[in-house]
C-alpha cells in the first residue's frame, strides 16, 4: 500500500472519537508550538525555491482537502511569482 | 500516482547539540526518545540535523545553554531505514491531505507536531526527515544557495542510530 492509502485506511476505519482519542494519545506533543514555522520545500532543493508555509495549527478552513493539483500554485507562490514580476 | 514510504539502507551523518554534560550523558547512557514539551515539531523522536555539524552547534547554543555554557555536538550514523521524508513533495502534499481531513473529522485544532507524529505511527517510520528555513524566506528567495535551511531528522526507532561520539566541545555564545 502507498502512504495515502495507509492513512486513508486510518482515517476512515476510525470514529471521529477515535481520532480525536489517539490526539492524546502517548507523548503526543499536542500543545507544540513551532517558533518560525516550517517551510517545506515544494520542490526538489533547487533555489530560489517555492515554499509552502505550514502554520503550528492548520488554519485549513482555507485549505483543500482534495488531491493538491501541483501545477496550481499555492497563495504563496502566486504572491511570490507577483512579487518577482514587479 | 502516490507516494510510498521507501526502505532504505543508506546511512547519513546526523549532528545532534546539547550542554556538554548532558552529551556525556548520552555517550555513557544512550539516547532517549523526546519529551512531549521538548520542542519535538517532527513528533517524537531524536533530533538530528542531517550532515550540518554548524547546525548542531547554533542550536544548541540558542536552545540548551547560556553564553559561557559548555556545550557539545554528538556526530552519529543515522540509517534511514523506513523513512516519512517531508522533503519530498508528493508526501509533504499526502501529510497536508491527512491533516486538513483530520481537522474536518474530529472538528479540532491539532497541531502539525501531532500530525506528523501519528501519521508516522500509522506509518511504521523509523526516521522523519524535513526542511526548515527558520529565518525569513525572502533572503532566501534572492540568492543561489543558502546555508540556512535546517535538514532535521526525527529518529523514532532508536536502534536506527548506529554509533555516537562527541564530534566538537566549545562555549555557547563563543561557539564557531
Amino acid at each position: 500500500m502507498n502512504m495515502r492509502q495507509i492513512l486513508e485506511r486510518f482515517l476512515y476505519s476510525s470514529t471521529p472519537d477515535q481520532l480525536r482519542a489517539e490526539l492524546t494519545k502517548g507523548n503526543r506533543p499536542l500543545f507544540q508550538t513551532i517558533e518560525d514555522g516550517v517551510f517545506i520545500p515544494t520542490s526538489e532543493l533547487s533555489f530560489p525555491a517555492s515554499v509552502t508555509f505550514v502554520q503550528g495549527e492548520f488554519a485549513d478552513q482555507e485549505m483543500r482537502c482534495g488531491d493538491l493539483d501541483p501545477k496550481e500554485p499555492s497563495e504563496l507562490e502566486a504572491n511570490q511569482e507577483l512579487a518577482l514580476a514587479a | 500516482m502516490q507516494p510510498r514510504i521507501e526502505v532504505s539502507d543508506q546511512i547519513t551523518k546526523g549532528y545532534h547539540g546539547t550542554k556538554l554534560d548532558a552529551a556525556r550523558g548520552i555517550i555513557a547512557n544512550g539516547f532517549a526518545r523526546s519529551a512531549p514539551d521538548s520542542g519535538a515539531f517532527l513528533g517524537e523522536g531524536v533530533y538530528f540535523f542531517d550532515g550540518q555539524v554548524s547546525q548542531a552547534k547554533r542550536w544548541a547554543t540558542e536552545h540548551k545553554a547560556k553564553t559561557g555554557d559548555a556545550i557539545a555536538v554528538i556526530g552519529s550514523n543515522i540509517k534511514f531505514g523506513r523513512m516519512l521524508n517531508l522533503a519530498d513533495k508528493e508526501q509533504s502534499d499526502c501529510l497536508n491531505w491527512f491533516a486538513c481531513e483530520y481537522r474536518l473529522r474530529t472538528k479540532m485544532k491539532v497541531t502539525l507536531a501531532t500530525i506528523i507524529d501519528i501519521a508516522a505511527e500509522k506509518l511504521n517510520a523509523q526516521v522523519v526527515k524535513a526542511v526548515r528555513i527558520p529565518k525569513n524566506p525572502s533572503q532566501l528567495m534572492e540568492t543561489t544557495f543558502s546555508a540556512d535551511v535546517e535538514i532535521i531528522l526525527a529518529v523514532r526507532e532508536l536502534s536506527n542510530i548506529l554509533s555516537k561520539e562527541i564530534v566538537w566541545e566549545g562555549l555557547a555564545g563563543y561557539a564557531r
